[in-house]
């Protein structure tokens, strides 16, 4: 898997007390706001106004926005240069934070995504990828729960169009 | 999570249903489908794979129609698959494509013509490449087919091939048993007889076939198809094992007499000429034949050059006491190259160290 690189931005110092994030179902999360612009869809907004008390985020839910919220404490912490936390320590704990079921990890991928949190959506699609590495088709719409709409001439096409794939 | 205080709100934060995900719809296990097309591309980027595209694309209709529109997603796995960079990687098929024979011309494709939707440039480039690197595979792997056929193939050798193995024949025994030795005589044993070791050297016939044989061995050892398998264990076996039983023979004082030259009076009993020369000339026999009419016949000559160099270098070496082996050396009567006679008209000695000197005397001691 890969590691994510360190959490995206520096902190920055001038961010100092608690801000309160508002998932989309109603949870309310008072953060630090150092840990909160990790996301640099919040940092940007605490830029334009410091003395906002919250932010509603209408894409995320509760339960990702803790996760979310988890993953830049720690690398927060972490990635403090007196942290005393290795890069293999930071491998493990990252490892150990995706292993949740696929509902959430898809749902992190888009809170990552949405946050803006680069280093925690590198996290999730990695550890996507490795659940489709090797994969046959069959095996993917198995994992995954998709229904195969293709029809069997556009099977056919694909078939003929990536050859190489059987040779 | 100490200090981070989870509150519910009430429901009227919330604008979403129970049940519903932030699409908007029933919240299902399929998530991996409902990832906007720019998530997918991030995922599949960390694969980074032709491989892994034509495999997603036939997941689902959407997931082909994400995979196969993406240009980066190609470029990016043609350049992690191929190395360099792309452009570099189509110029050199493009060039190798050129080069008169190197690879066929493409043959026109039999395929309806591809629809729109997966016309993007670096897919096809990708495609092409991977056709491209199929045939050279191939074209490599029938080469190979072809060399190995050719190898296989039964060819009888030339006529100048034959005459090559037969002066071979004849000038490699003149080298070295006769040149050789007087040479080595001259020049390293400084002998007063050097005619005497030398047709001592002619007239050792099983050591030139042993030599032979052993050279047959070697000679085929490289070529180690069916026929000449056998035909080389063969030549081995027949060496081998005269040589074994003329050892232990000898060991066992079975015959006293032995060396390349005996008289068939050996007093004791068997004459293991008997068994070797013709062993010997079996083998020797079948090397020839093969070196006249079967395939390849000859490829391994320098082999059998070095084995035949090694062999008479260690015939050499044992010289002085050629017609001894082993435990019959040491006080059992000789028997020499002829049977000598004393001017006495005694026997000749047996306690002494050969019947003969190198001269051709007979060693007759105190007798007379």
């Amino acid at each position: 898997m890969a590691t994510p690189a360190a959490a995206a931005a520096a902190p920055a110092p001038q961010l100092e007390g608690d801000i309160k994030l508002v998932s989309e179902d109603a949870h309310e999360f008072v953060t630090p706001k150092n840990v909160a612009a990790q996301c640099k869809m919040i940092k940007t907004m605490l830029e334009v106004s410091e003395e906002q008390e919250f932010i509603n985020l209408p894409n995320v839910k509760g339960k990702e926005l803790e996760k979310v919220i988890e993953y830049c404490r720690y690398h927060v912490q972490a990635d403090k240069p007196d942290s005393g936390v290795s890069d293999n320590d930071k491998k493990t704990w990252d490892e150990n934070f995706v292993k949740v079921d696929k509902e959430t990890l898809f749902n992190l991928i888009m809170a990552a995504n949405y946050l803006d949190v680069k280093s925690l959506l590198d996290l999730t699609c990695a550890t996507v990828a490795n659940m489709l590495k090797n994969k046959t088709p069959e095996e993917i719409r198995r994992e995954f729960n998709i229904k195969n709409d293709l029809t069997p001439e556009e099977e056919e096409e694909i078939k003929r169009e990536s050859a190489w794939l059987y040779q | 999570m100490s200090n981070v205080k989870r509150h519910v709100c009430g429901s009227s934060h919330s604008s979403f249903a129970f049940g519903q995900n932030f699409f908007g719809g029933p919240t299902r296990t399929d998530r991996m489908e409902q990832l906007p097309a720019d998530l997918l591309v991030l995922i599949f980027r960390d694969l980074n794979t032709g491989k892994a595209l034509a495999t997603g694309s036939l997941v689902s209709r959407r997931m082909r129609d994400v995979l196969w529109t993406n240009d980066t997603l190609w470029h990016s796995a043609f350049e992690n698959e191929f190395g360099g960079t792309a452009t570099q990687a189509v110029e050199t098929h493009g060039t190798a494509r050129r080069q008169p024979g190197l690879l066929p011309p493409p043959q026109p494709s039999t395929d309806p013509p591809a629809s729109p939707l997966i016309v993007t440039g670096w897919r096809q480039k990708y495609t092409e490449h991977k056709r491209f690197l199929s045939e050279v595979e191939s074209d490599r792997q029938a080469r190979f087919k072809r060399r190995k056929e050719l190898q296989r193939r039964d060819i009888a050798p030339s006529a100048e091939d034959r005459l090559n193995f037969l002066i071979w024949l004849i000038l490699s025994p003149i080298f070295f048993y006769i040149a050789l030795p007087l040479l080595l005589a001259l020049i390293i044993l400084r002998s007063e007889n050097i005619i005497q070791w030398s047709l001592h050297a002619v007239l050792a016939p099983a050591d030139f076939l042993f030599f032979c044989g052993l050279g047959g061995f070697f000679a085929f050892t490289e070529s180690w198809g069916s026929t000449k398998m056998v035909l080389t264990a063969i030549s081995c076996i027949f060496p081998v094992a005269v040589a074994t039983i003329h050892w232990a023979a000898a060991r066992a004082d079975w015959i006293v007499a032995t060396g390349t030259m005996h008289s068939p009076d050996t007093p004791g009993g068997l004459n293991w000429m008997f068994i070797f020369t013709p062993g010997m000339a079996i083998a020797v026999g079948i090397i020839v034949v093969a070196n006249l009419f079967l395939p390849d016949a000859g490829t391994h000559r320098d082999d059998f050059f070095v084995v035949l160099t090694l062999g008479m270098g260690a015939r050499c070496l044992r010289w002085p006491s050629s017609s001894c082996w082993a435990s019959s050396c040491s006080g059992a009567p000789r028997v020499p190259l002829r049977t000598p006679s004393c001017p006495c008209g005694a026997s000749p000695s047996a306690s002494t160290s050969s019947f003969y000197d190198y001269t051709g005397a007979a060693r007759c001691g105190g007798s007379c």
